[in-house]
């Protein structure tokens, strides 16, 4: 009866300690892990928000883009154009030919397109001068008008340019710098 | 002699077993509770995993699209861009300069458009009604007030006082400018 009683001792320290073997070598490797699992869920759920909010942006931009007078779209026409340099030649030589019907209004010299660059911007940079002559300021506005519109074929932008006003009565002789930014 | 009463110190071996066991079965359902919960996240963890990475891929897929592409090239740059469609607006300059200019009775050759500014050189001659440095007077005063000015003044400093006071006039677009663009 005593021998019993004595191994009751002896388990009920057995039992504690198998109990603390378990805290120390399982459960506690297993709340570590479980707190790294907690953690990677966490950031899982948040990239899953943000990555849903990213697609779902993205796709209400495609349906835009799909509508072709659409504000966007039109925003960014002109910079969705692809060219070449014929197409380029050919654009001006039409607007040329379209304001001189039978006099000559503009007449170019000369018309130098550079090759495409990688810009700062992410667009190529395409490098036009053109050197030529045009019969008074009213022709000049309006085929600079037509360069940097928005809603012309190609959307030239114009860096710099020198103007001498005095000769605004006669033809005028210029040279004109143009930058087009394409995909 | 009479016998040691031993029944208090069994009850408490006894008690001490039992609690020893339940205290066993509770770090085991405990270490069990965890290990599954783990798992259970693990799956779920994975599945998100799964998700964010097709969402992931759709989006690739989405940005790869030339238009979208284009339109976030456009929206890093658009004050850039929309600043160089100002730039280059150059008839509303030519319009806006002339009319300055015979406004106040001053007399230029014509002017160099660099970057953000405006530099000639300007020429004013003295009337009958008028004498040079009044009119000179009157556009360093009014000119910048003007709610139609599209420049701001830079700091002249040399005037060439002979028959006619010349000076080099330097102008840089100011912010009603960029508004007059946006409309």
């Amino acid at each position: 009866m005593k021998s019993v009683k004595n191994n009751n001792n002896f388990l009920a320290y057995l039992m504690v300690l198998a109990a603390f073997f378990v805290l120390l070598f399982f459960t506690k490797n297993i709340y570590g892990n479980l707190q790294n699992t907690l953690d990677e869920k966490e950031n899982i759920a948040t990239g899953l928000s943000e990555k849903k909010k990213e697609l779902n942006e993205l796709n209400a931009l495609k349906s835009e883009l799909e509508i072709e007078d659409g504000e966007i779209t039109r925003q960014i026409a002109p910079y969705s154009q692809s060219y070449t340099e014929q197409s380029l030649l050919q654009y001006f030589y039409d607007y040329a030919a379209s304001e001189n019907e039978d006099k000559d209004v503009i007449i170019y010299r000369s018309i130098s397109i550079g090759e495409p660059e990688k810009s700062d911007l992410g667009f190529k940079k395409v490098s036009v001068n053109i050197s030529w002559i045009v019969a008074g300021e009213n022709t000049l506005k309006k085929f600079l008008s037509y360069l940097s519109a928005d809603t012309s074929e190609y959307k030239f932008f114009i860096e710099s340019f020198s103007y001498p006003m005095n000769e605004s009565t006669g033809n005028i002789q210029l040279n004109i710098p143009l930058t087009l930014y394409v995909k | 002699m009479s016998a040691v009463d031993t029944k208090f110190y069994d009850k408490k071996k006894q008690k001490m077993l039992y609690v020893s066991v339940v205290f066993f079965i509770f770090v085991l359902l405990l270490t069990g509770g965890l290990y599954v919960y783990n798992m259970q996240l693990s799956k779920a963890n994975a599945a998100g995993k799964s998700e964010l990475s097709k969402i992931e891929s759709s989006i690739f897929e989405l940005e790869a699209v030339d238009n979208i592409q284009t339109y976030k090239l456009f929206k890093r740059n658009q004050k850039f861009l929309e600043k160089a469609n100002c730039r280059s607006q150059i008839p509303s300059f030519i319009t806006h300069l002339r009319r300055n200019f015979v406004k106040y009775g001053l007399e230029a050759k014509g002017f160099v458009l660099s970057e953000d500014s405006v530099s000639t050189d300007i020429s004013v001659n003295s009337s009958d009604t008028e004498k040079a440095y009044q009119k000179i007077s009157k556009f360093l005063t009014q000119y910048p007030e003007a709610e139609s000015s599209l420049f701001s003044l830079n700091h002249i400093g040399d005037y060439n006082w002979y028959d006619r006071i010349k000076f080099p006039l330097s102008l840089t677009f100011n912010k009603n400018m960029y508004e007059i663009c946006k409309k």
